[in-house]
């Protein structure tokens, strides 16, 4: 029985051992017994080499010997197709603000540890070995003797500590710690054994460490050079005004945010040039606005190898060209001027584009693997405030009739190119949380059946085919679809037409991206749509938006996740009794360890959610693209399409090399 | 004359309540949209599949001061504008004087470029078109003129952009070639620019052009059937003569009253040719900074483009003024 006051412990227990849930689905790490990192970093194979123009360098005597550069046991990368050739340049677009996740997707994932290429495991990356104790409250990393920024300076543990004590534990700069960082809302314990060994010790397990580190968020530790930092500190540079001064900054935070901050836009991470990094290339012209080209050049000291020994990257420059439109990227893409590329330039209506252009541009398609639950899915506010409406979007039959009434064949043929399946939003097929029935369940194309479900709900047709409410009113209402969508838009072209023909007017409102999100939060939108989320195992746990009401993403019922958590927006709209039982097994789920046991409880939600049909989908598929030159090589012909995996990063560009003449 | 220095003063005087309401407007509209700056930056990460962090995202809004309200922030701006600091631009965390300066060389440089091509091309045509009136070639003139008004720029530099790709394997766009878009000034980058700068000169002019030939041949012709002109056909005057002297004087009017506006549109430019041909220009900056709610940054433009407005409109009159005699001021 859920009560008020257990409400809030469960709400309570909910939030603080979230974080358990991700571990065991994403590597079994509960499993007791020690662990250890995978792979064991070998040492280099031999003579290695190093580029040409390094080489040039290192007899002028400004740069030190290879040897001398590369940490005593570097991190050896297979060749995806071969052991490349030094040199050329590497030309991709991007747009002139707010696009920085360009880089991370690309040039800019280095941290402790990593995604293999095929998102099933975490590998070692910064770190050259791990291990973890029984109870994951312990975390010991092992970094690589040697290894050094892109300045010469040598990467040990004392740039961790300063991340941690200095960056982490200062209020002024961190409000909040990062939540894959703490156990129980609490950081861990910082104890750092000598310049290549430091452990986090936590009182209570964490289950999602390395998962977290994983992440693109997760560079965080290694991103803050302490020789370089220590200048913007007032703790540790008696002489900040100075900088303060010539820099016009009002304080030494706002500083801070200009030149050392990393997130979001128009903090210092793509903008100071003078920040030593352990990225492959090191940026060369600053992203603020200030040149059409942004430069990346090969980082010297970079710590990773070839099979044969021989140092990375292959490729000497990277060059983002900054252009204005998504639109007006097109024909560069078209004339060859991309390398590799899909981020703003792979949209559905190019494909077959690009598909009739391969030839003459010298290019060819890679995959991304989507395994988004659906291309669009439609929200009817079950907690929205007119009663009338309110009465007639819970009403199962009805929605189901809707669902009936969609020719989803047809939408897919027409604007999915015939590549896509007719599903429900339920996780795809050949994953951990498949459920047949949850995906098919109302997807035929079946206007008698439409009418027949429409009719039971109690809306019956006047004279004029339209339904009416219990209001006596015909049923009519809008849905919206934000600009920043628009083949959500043409999707809805189509259903406004099946739904009409079963006597059902919607309004197909596209408006722009801020009312959008605005209306959402005030509860005041009718209906709306969008995307999917993934069928990744952890990002079905973590991110259940369209099977239970998980916070303002649950644009079909955000007023119910209120009531549950006890915000005050919340208090009036309380929820049925399906919506209740699917909270307590969720909470059951944050609760325990046991991988098997949370598989079994999310699939009593996923079973609640199938039974309920809560929102209704689409299809899903197809699969995304993105464009790779002939000439090319070393980058895999699929790859998972995601940002928790930040495609394409993972696929380690630092072996990708272009045919040299 | 003292009626002008009278004039001028009330003029210069009323400009400054004029720009202080512009600026309150402005900064009122510039909020309207739902939501600020981190919600609008937040929404585009999250639309590209990025996750973003709540708590980071409210310690920026606190950073930026969002979380004040709005006549708060006016007042700030105001007090900055004052001491001519301009503030900083969220989306670049850079002074926004700074950034505006930098595309401003370019952008007035394309502007009056554009301004003399079509002060150019359309005089001529416009004359010969008013004085040789349908004849074949003011047919075709007319004609051209007319496909040049209508096609609105942006689809002009479309089919340019697609007919250069297809036929020329060129991809339009952008200012510079790759080798040269970091290097210092020379003549060789010279060349390079002036080489990426016919497409949208072309394409700016030529709408221009149309407009100004059509207003030209329709003045110019109604001030040649005025009894003046005849009567100094039959004083002996060259045909060259008095058609430059008083009537093209005449005719003017019209263009002489709206130069003014050049001049806020030399620094705004043209925005949706600038953006489709991805120049380094004023407009796309001002166009990104109002979507993205980057408060200073488009607060900043907004003034300087009425300061602008303002004064190109008294230049008009005083140019005016000194064109035709029978305006009086006052």
């Amino acid at each position: 029985m859920i009560t008020m006051k257990n409400r809030k412990l469960l709400v309570r227990v909910s939030i603080v051992t979230f974080l358990l849930a991700l571990v065991a689905t994403v590597c079994g790490l509960l499993i007791p017994g020690k662990i250890t990192s995978p792979i064991a970093s070998a040492p280099p194979p031999g003579d290695g080499h190093e580029a040409p123009a390094l080489t040039v360098l290192v007899q002028a005597g400004q740069l030190p010997l290879l040897e001398e550069r590369l940490p005593d046991s570097p991190l050896v990368v297979t060749p995806v197709e071969s052991i490349g050739e030094y040199g050329g340049t590497w030309h991709m677009l991007i747009l002139p603000s707010a696009d920085d996740p360009s880089f991370i997707r690309s040039v800019g994932y280095e941290n402790l540890v990593r995604w293999s290429p095929d998102w099933q495991e975490i590998i070692p990356n910064i770190a050259g070995s791990y291990e973890v104790n029984s109870l994951s409250t312990e975390y010991t990393f092992h970094l690589r003797p040697g290894m050094k920024w892109s300045d010469g300076t040598p990467f040990t543990t004392r740039d961790i500590q300063f991340w941690f004590e200095d960056v982490i534990q200062n209020s002024e700069l961190t409000p909040t710690p990062p939540i894959w960082l703490t156990s129980i809302g609490k950081s861990p314990e910082l104890v750092v054994a000598d310049d290549y060994t430091f452990t986090f010790k936590y009182a209570q397990p964490n289950g999602i460490l390395l998962a977290g580190l994983a992440t693109p968020d997760g560079a965080d530790p290694n991103l803050y050079p302490y020789h370089w930092a220590k200048q913007f500190l007032p703790k540790y540079n008696p002489d900040i005004a100075t900088l303060l001064q010539e820099g016009g900054y009002h304080d030494w935070v706002e500083m801070w945010n200009a030149r050392v901050g990393t997130y979001m836009v128009g903090t210092g991470r793509w903008i100071d040039l003078s920040r030593p990094t352990l990225d492959a290339w090191v940026q060369k012209t600053p992203y603020d606005g200030s040149s059409s080209q942004i430069v990346f050049e090969r980082n010297p000291y970079y710590w990773k190898v070839d099979t044969q020994g021989d140092q990375l990257p292959y490729i000497d420059r990277v060059v983002f060209t900054v252009v204005s439109s998504t639109e007006a990227m097109v024909p560069k893409v078209l004339n060859g001027e991309v390398d590799m590329q899909y981020r703003s330039i792979n949209g559905t209506a190019n494909r077959a584009l690009y598909y009739d252009n391969q030839a003459q541009g010298g290019y060819h398609f890679f995959t991304l693997t989507s395994n988004s639950i659906n291309v669009m899915v439609i929200n009817l506010n079950l907690c929205i405030d007119d009663p009338v409406k309110r009465e007639i979007f819970n009403n199962i039959n009805f929605r189901i009739g809707l669902s009936y009434a969609i020719d989803r064949q047809e939408i897919i043929d027409t604007l999915l190119m015939g590549q896509g399946t007719p599903w429900q939003a339920a996780p795809l097929p050949a994953t951990t949380f498949y459920d047949e029935e949850m995906g098919t369940q109302y997807t035929e194309y079946d206007p008698v059946q439409a009418n027949r479900y429409l009719d039971l709900a109690g809306y019956l047709a006047d004279e004029q085919g339209r339904r009416i409410g219990p209001d006596g009113k015909p049923i009519a209402f809008t849905v919206e679809v934000p600009n920043s969508e628009p083949a959500l838009a043409d999707m809805l072209g189509f259903v406004q037409k099946n739904w009409h023909a079963v006597g059902i007017d919607i309004n197909v409102k596209v408006e722009e991206r801020s009312f959008f999100y605005a209306n959402k939060a005030a509860n005041l939108h009718e209906a709306n749509v969008w995307p999917g989320t993934s069928s990744y195992p952890a990002e079905v746990m973590l991110d259940p938006r369209y099977f239970l009401p998980f916070g303002p993403d649950s644009n079909w019922a955000a007023r119910w996740s209120d009531w549950v958590l006890g915000k005050s927006a919340g208090a009036k709209y309380t929820p049925p009794v399906p919506i209740i039982e699917e909270f307590g097994l969720y909470g059951l789920l944050m609760s325990t360890a046991d991988t098997a046991r949370q598989e079994f409880l999310m699939k009593q939600i996923l079973g609640i959610a199938r039974d309920n049909f809560w929102v209704i989908g689409i299809a899903y598929g197809p699969d995304g693209y993105g464009i790779v030159k002939n000439n090319f090589h070393n980058v895999p012909a699929s790859m998972p399409s995601a940002w928790l995996y930040p495609t394409f990063a993972p696929t380690n560009p630092e072996q990708y090399y272009i045919e040299q003449p | 004359m003292k009626g002008m220095t009278s004039f001028l003063a009330r003029r210069l005087l009323w400009m400054i309540p004029t720009l202080w309401v512009v600026s309150i407007v402005s900064f009122f509209i510039i909020q309207l949209p739902p939501g600020d700056f981190v919600s609008a930056m937040a929404a585009q990460y999250e639309a590209s599949g990025e996750k973003v962090n709540q708590a980071a995202l409210d310690a920026l809004r606190t950073r930026y001061g969002l979380d004040q309200p709005v006549s708060v922030q006016y007042i700030k701006w105001m007090g900055g504008v004052l001491h001519s600091d301009f503030g900083y631009s969220f989306m670049y965390n850079r002074p926004v004087s700074q950034l505006i300066w930098e595309r401003l060389g370019l952008t007035v440089t394309i502007s009056i470029l554009t301004l003399l091509v079509t002060w150019v091309l359309a005089f001529p045509v416009g004359i010969y078109s008013a004085v040789r009136r349908y004849t074949p070639g003011d047919y075709l003139f007319t004609f051209l003129g007319f496909v040049g008004l209508s096609v609105p720029g942006f689809m002009i530099a479309l089919i340019l952009m697609w007919v250069s790709f297809r036929y020329f394997h060129v991809t339009l766009g952008g200012l510079f070639s790759e080798a040269f878009i970091d290097a210092p000034w020379s003549w060789a980058r010279i060349g390079d620019m002036l080489q990426h700068l016919w497409a949208p000169l072309v394409i700016l002019g030529t709408s221009g052009t149309a407009g100004m030939i059509r207003i030209l041949r329709a003045n110019l012709s109604d001030e040649l059937q005025k009894p003046y002109v005849v009567t100094a056909r039959s004083k002996g005057l060259s045909e060259t003569h008095l058609l430059l002297k008083y009537p093209l004087r005449a005719a003017l009017n019209p263009f002489v009253s709206t130069i003014g506006w050049s001049l806020p549109e030399m620094v705004s430019g043209e925005t949706i040719v600038a953006i489709v041909l991805s120049l380094p220009t004023c407009g796309p900056l001002l166009l990104q900074a109002l979507l993205a709610q980057d408060m200073y940054l488009a607060g900043a433009f907004i003034l300087l483009l009425s300061a602008l407005t303002v004064v190109g409109t008294l230049i008009s009159d005083l140019l005016l003024a000194w064109l035709d005699p029978r305006i009086q001021m006052g």
